[in-house]
């Protein structure tokens, strides 16, 4: 079964904790970590071939619909591979700086017009949807996609069987409501400190340099 | 004792309908803060002119909460997978195949029984580098042998070549530098399969780690584009 829930621990803890903490310390459930079962968007499959073993099972988290995303939001060829896998996906959409009514830049629109006081002219700021975007802005509910640059952070599991109601919204409250694990002080270790725990870290949102729109 | 109120401009306001227009905001004081989940606002419920007040934490949900739940903070993405999983991707890209892209990211392994991992590549649905654990895998962009109980990171530079006639593009080709046990150590060399001959609008990193008794981790994927002639 495959698990898909909002957000990231916000306990801290990474893939590695969060399996510590699903398989060993709080016995939540078995996870499933055989190398040659590997899940895919489109099913699950033998690694790294196209036999498909059997058919997909898949839990989305009602966060995620709230959030604008449901199964559709994952694109062809998407790996969930098996085990606990903690995913950031980001975006940037790319604006120009255009004179109102057209789609010209002021550079682009002298060219095309000649001399201009800039008196007449207003400037205002356009998204350019351009075909990535477009793609990108069809995979989130109708209305859901954020219009500024972001990153979405989802955290899934792979389990040999179905989780209980129980086990399952606790595992839930550990994922997207940051729910205290027992036994904490068994994932910060002072030698190691990011072997079961990630550091949150600021998103600028504006740290990777794509533009390659006029 | 009846009150009479009036606005800041001195017109009487009427105790069954104030209109909106009335209210001075410009010359209120500033919140001189960060809008927080508990603050108010006046919301007019469907437009059917009864007016609610509500708590700013709804419009996060109203906006969609993706980001919310990140508290504007992001992590790094980290797997136990012993099957090729995804990890990190950039997308809403719009890349022509005429422009190399250059790509940088983190990447690490924790302590644990893993001694061997790796990190590949993917274009838009394409695999052109499958994250491999063997220690002289060339489908890695990094990856390599290191051993049980150690830790390691590094860093990858790597580049993904345009299309170009009569030219190789059949791998991304990089370096990397690594710290700790000789994990990621071995040169790029994805070479799954060619970069695909279209617009590439994703770009993803995967993993995989031998053990899942650790992790794979990875960072600060950064992708440019250069010039050429």
């Amino acid at each position: 079964m495959l698990y898909v829930f909002s957000g990231f621990p916000k306990n801290g803890l990474n893939a590695s904790g969060l399996q510590l903490c699903i398989e060993t310390v709080e016995g939540l459930g078995i996870l499933e970590h055989d190398p040659a079962v590997q899940y895919r968007k489109e099913g699950v499959f033998a690694a790294n071939t196209d036999e498909e073993l059997y058919p997909l099972e898949v839990v989305m988290s009602p966060s995620l619909e709230r959030d604008g995303i449901n199964w559709d939001w994952f694109p062809s060829n998407h790996a969930f591979g098996n085990g606990v896998t903690i995913y950031k996906s980001t975006a940037n959409p790319d604006f120009k700086l255009v004179v109102h009514g057209t789609e010209l830049n002021l550079d682009e629109f002298v060219a095309e017009h000649g001399a201009t006081s800039l008196a007449e002219l207003a400037l205002e700021r356009m998204h350019v949807k351009h075909e990535g975007w477009q793609e990108y802005e069809a995979r989130w509910l109708p209305g859901t996609c954020p219009m500024e640059a972001h990153v979405v952070h989802l955290t899934w599991l792979v389990t040999t069987h179905k989780l209980p109601a129980f086990a399952y919204e606790r595992i839930r409250s550990l994922i997207e409501d940051g729910a205290e694990p027992e036994q904490s002080e068994i994932y910060v270790r002072l030698d190691e400190p990011g072997r079961y725990m990630s550091v949150p870290i600021a998103f600028t949102g504006v740290e990777y340099a794509v533009s390659q729109h006029s | 004792m009846g009150w009479t109120f009036y606005d800041s401009s001195g017109r009487k306001l009427n105790t069954t309908s104030t209109l909106i227009d009335n209210l001075d905001i410009a010359n209120a004081t500033d919140i001189g803060a960060a809008i927080v989940d508990e603050d108010l606002l006046i919301i007019d419920d469907g437009a059917g002119g009864t007016n609610r007040k509500t708590e700013a934490s709804r419009i996060k949900t109203y906006i969609g909460a993706a980001i919310a739940h990140a508290g504007n903070q992001s992590t790094e993405a980290t797997t136990t997978s012993t099957s090729v999983a995804d990890l990190i991707s950039i997308t809403s890209l719009s890349i022509g195949t005429t422009l190399p892209i250059i790509g940088r990211n983190l990447h690490r392994k924790a302590s644990g029984a893993l001694n061997q991992g790796g990190c590949g590549i993917k274009v838009n649905s394409t695999i052109v580098g499958t994250p491999n654990s063997g220690n002289q895998s060339d489908q890695n962009i990094c990856g390599g042998n290191g051993g049980e109980d150690s830790v390691a990171s590094g860093h990858a530079i790597w580049e993904l070549t345009h299309i170009a006639t009569n030219y190789d593009r059949s791998s991304a080709v990089g370096l990397y530098v690594s710290k700790g046990s000789g994990f990621f150590g071995k040169d790029a060399t994805a070479k799954t399969a060619a970069r695909p001959d279209a617009t590439t609008t994703s770009l993803t990193i995967n993993g995989i780690s031998t053990s899942a008794s650790s992790l794979i981790g990875a960072d600060e994927f950064h992708i440019y584009t250069v010039a050429v002639s």
